[in-house]
């Protein structure tokens, strides 16, 4: 942090204080979700850094005692898929619903370091079922705050999980097998 | 209750174990697990999966032990970033914020100034605000126009000779009211000689000639007299060339020297008067009794 403190207005202050007190607790949270959504720390760090400037610009929207996480995850989805987005525009043949190459692509060394394989097995996911797995099973939301924060039909979400389960154990299975 | 098969509860396994089943199936299903090997395996995997992800060890065992200092780090340099945007506000700093976004906004950009929050006459009237109000204020101005216009071309350019006297004498009206149609004794002088005629003198049935303008009436081109009587109501006298009776031969046959044509519409009366070489056409309107309407023809045609 620079020694030299920019002078605000009072008014800012305070809503800069109101800012920082209910949202940089979610911030551990909304990193550890974007580190295993993009499977890359520098990249998930600039993207929670983006979420939280955006959640700064559009503070005033936020209703006082509403979710305040649920707000902040579907701002970071929402950066996680354009990014996503603008990654597909740029490179179409690297499509991130290819899981072997998204793999290939993005975890490098990290498999190694889990030793159970769930990250290494979570990475194989299509990033689709990663996070919807990681909105319901990781931070709790219930069905229908996933369905609103990815903007999808419960029924998709309901399947997306279903599915991605399956896919979870049999990787699982197969590492196990692997490694046995 | 019926016994549910095997595949319907592997179906709903997933659900189930997130507790988003409704109670009724909720309950079919563990009736279903208790008595189902093969069903309640798979279910205990789930929920073995459920707790690999939730405990810290599990999904999470390599960003753990970091991520709070990362997490703090992300805070420290967000409220740097914050700080140092508020201490140099630009008046620029919200003009990408559009209508058309849907929940939120695109990435800000790391290159322009960012978003603060607003002071001045924006803390009042914010960026959104004043570009409703144009939007409602290019469209008020729009539809004006095109009722405007509109109304123009229905008076001067449709219908027949008769009925279109009527329109031309009402919408005239209205923007004579409102000053449009005003000219200096100059002009009504200058367009008067370029028609080669004179104002009639309509005293005799307390009509006060007013000025003249240039008009249209079913495309036909006409200069249009406006006379007021004592009440201050507007009487109209429009002539016409040779273009005019031409239109008027068209729509109602045979046009004799001094034929007088009569239209009511309301308390409206219309007369045309088609002169004695028939070069020339005289068409009246206003609300005139008929002995007006003999004394104003007689004036017309005696000229």
């Amino acid at each position: 942090m620079s020694d030299a403190v920019p002078v605000t207005q009072p008014a800012d202050q305070v809503r800069l204080g109101n800012f920082e007190s209910q949202v940089f607790s979610h911030t551990p949270a909304l990193l550890r979700t974007a580190v295993r959504m993009c499977g890359n720390a520098a990249e998930a760090e600039d993207i929670v850094q983006d979420t939280l400037l955006r959640a700064w610009k559009y503070w005033d929207r936020f209703e006082p005692g509403t979710n305040c996480r649920a707000w902040l995850f579907r701002i970071m989805i929402n950066v996680i898929h354009r990014r996503r987005e603008g990654l597909e525009a740029v490179a179409p043949h690297l499509s991130m619903s290819e899981p072997e190459m998204t793999n290939v692509l993005r975890f490098e060394s990290k498999i190694e370091m889990d030793e159970n394989g769930t990250a290494a097995a979570l990475a194989k996911l299509p990033s689709e079922y990663r996070e919807v797995l990681m909105l319901v099973l990781v931070e709790e939301f219930s069905y229908k705050e996933a369905s609103a924060m990815l903007n999808i039909p419960m029924g998709t979400v309901m399947s997306r999980l279903h599915r991605a389960r399956q896919m979870m154990m049999k990787f699982l299975k197969r590492g196990a097998s692997q490694a046995g | 209750m019926n016994q549910m098969q095997c595949t319907n509860v592997r179906e709903l396994l997933s659900t189930y174990v997130d507790s988003e089943l409704d109670p009724v199936t909720s309950l079919r299903v563990a009736n279903h697990l208790e008595g189902c090997v093969g069903c309640r395996q798979e279910f205990e995997q789930f929920a073995q999966l459920n707790r690999l992800f939730k405990g810290a060890a599990g999904v999470f065992v390599d960003i753990e032990p970091t991520l709070t200092g990362r997490a703090k780090a992300i805070n420290d340099r967000v409220r740097n970033k914050i700080l140092s945007e508020l201490a140099a506000v630009s008046p620029a700093h919200d003009q990408d914020d559009s209508l058309s976004e849907e929940f939120f906004p695109p990435v800000i950009k790391k290159t322009s100034p960012a978003t603060a929050h607003p002071v001045g006459i924006k803390r009042w009237f914010p960026p959104k605000f004043l570009k409703k109000l144009a939007l409602v204020a290019a469209t008020v101005v729009l539809t004006t126009l095109l009722g405007f216009t509109g109304l123009i071309y229905w008076a001067h350019y449709s219908g027949t000779l008769m009925a279109g006297t009527v329109r031309t004498h009402w919408v005239c009206t209205q923007l004579d009211h409102l000053g449009l149609y005003r000219t200096t004794p100059e002009q009504t002088q200058n367009l008067l000689l370029r028609y080669q005629i004179q104002a009639p003198d309509l005293s005799a049935v307390g009509l006060k000639f007013q000025g003249v303008h240039q008009c249209k009436i079913a495309k036909a081109d006409f200069a249009h007299l406006v006379y007021l009587d004592h009440a201050n109501q507007t009487v109209s006298v429009f002539y016409g060339g040779q273009e005019a009776i031409v239109k008027l031969r068209e729509q109602a046959g045979t046009v004799t020297p001094q034929t007088v044509f009569t239209k009511q519409d309301g308390n409206m009366r219309v007369t045309a008067v088609c002169t004695a070489n028939q070069d020339h056409l005289w068409m009246v309107a206003g609300v005139l009794t008929p002995e007006q309407i003999q004394i104003v023809t007689n004036s017309i045609c005696l000229r």
